[in-house]
């Protein structure tokens, strides 16, 4: 076989896309230590305070859970630069295919995308990105093994009406301050 | 030689396939936009619908066959006008058809689509509403397996710019 300029054109494309892509996880481990961002990372078993509240499916989900983290970057005077650096290098990580979309919202100059990764019925990764232009940005990521979407949103909606208890996250905060 | 030639276009294919119409309203300051995947309305239905009486099923299979649905709204007079320009150019290069048009008080909504598999099924539904003042100037693009009958319903659901239009959607 010749190796014709598109045959070449052809293999930098594929050699492309096999190019491992930096993920979310290597992004956060690269920058939680930096003074720019703020990083939280809390393993699921500081998320089980009294959770006699919660009904036995939703201890199942939760156990599925292995960590929640966030990265966030907020906007200071003086580093709109790096702000506009960091958000290009987090949307080119996000735009990866393996990171399945479920909704886009922008308002004004605030964005926001919701995604996960792995099957349909069992995602490895629920991601919520925001940004905006006045405040930074910011990646929360919940990580498992083969949780179930549904089940996940439904225990986001009950700690938001406090029947998951987060004591240990509260704790955590607490002595953060 | 053929086969290089596949190859490339394999190759592209995805980049073709991936610039929409009305994507650059997505990255504008002025414009408030929603892009919701077939992969959410799946995840919608397990979530809040129960399927115990057969008008539920009915809506929950309008959801599971919608592909995507977009809404973009703006009050920007600049954007109006790029607004109704590119809606224009759009209806003119793709054949759709018109299914209905409202005009009250100033503002013109008009409904488009593009036939599906039935009478009562369309492959897409195409919205735009002409806005002045105080109403926004939306573009809303619903495709996939749209039963028109149970679309009134996305309405309410949704919460659409404009859904009062959309829930005047009836087949005769």
């Amino acid at each position: 076989m010749k190796f014709t300029p598109i045959f070449v054109i052809i293999l930098a494309f594929v050699f492309n896309s096999c190019n491992n892509e930096p993920s979310l996880q290597e992004y956060y481990v690269e920058n939680q230590e930096d003074h720019q961002f703020l990083a939280l990372d809390i393993p699921s078993s500081l998320l089980t305070g009294d959770n006699s509240g919660l009904t036995a499916e939703q201890k199942t989900t939760l156990k599925t859970i292995r960590k929640v983290n966030l990265i966030a970057f907020p906007l200071k005077e003086d580093n709109q630069e790096e702000f506009e650096t960091e958000k290009e290098k987090i949307t080119k990580i996000l735009s990866d295919d393996k990171y399945q979309t479920l909704m886009r919202f922008g308002k004004g100059t605030t964005k926001g995308q919701i995604m996960f990764t792995g099957d349909d019925d069992a995602i490895d990764e629920f991601i919520v990105f925001g940004s905006d232009e006045e405040r930074g940005f910011g990646v929360a990521r919940v990580t498992g093994k083969d949780m179930k979407p549904e089940d996940l949103i439904k225990l986001f909606r009950s700690a938001e009406k406090g029947d998951l208890d987060i004591a240990g996250l509260q704790d955590l905060l607490n002595s953060k301050k | 030689m053929k086969k290089l030639t596949f190859l490339l276009l394999f190759t592209l294919l995805p980049f073709i396939g991936t610039a929409q119409a009305f994507d650059k309203y997505e990255g504008m300051k002025e414009v408030d936009a929603v892009v919701i995947t077939s992969k959410m309305f799946k995840l919608l239905t397990k979530i809040d619908l129960n399927a115990d009486d057969p008008e539920t099923q009915q809506y929950i299979d309008l959801i599971e066959n919608l592909k995507e649905m977009r809404v973009f709204s703006s009050k920007s007079s600049y954007v109006r006008d790029q607004m109704a320009a590119d809606v224009a150019s759009y209806l003119k290069s793709n054949s759709m058809e018109e299914l209905m048009r409202v005009t009250e008080g100033g503002k013109t909504v008009k409904f488009y689509y593009k036939p599906g598999k039935s009478d009562e099924f369309v492959s897409q539904l195409f919205m735009f509403m002409n806005g002045k003042g105080d109403e926004p100037s939306v573009i809303l693009n619903i495709t996939g397996d749209i039963n028109l009958s149970q679309v009134s319903k996305l309405a309410q659901d949704f919460n659409i710019p404009a859904g009062k239009e959309l829930e005047n959607i009836e087949t005769n």
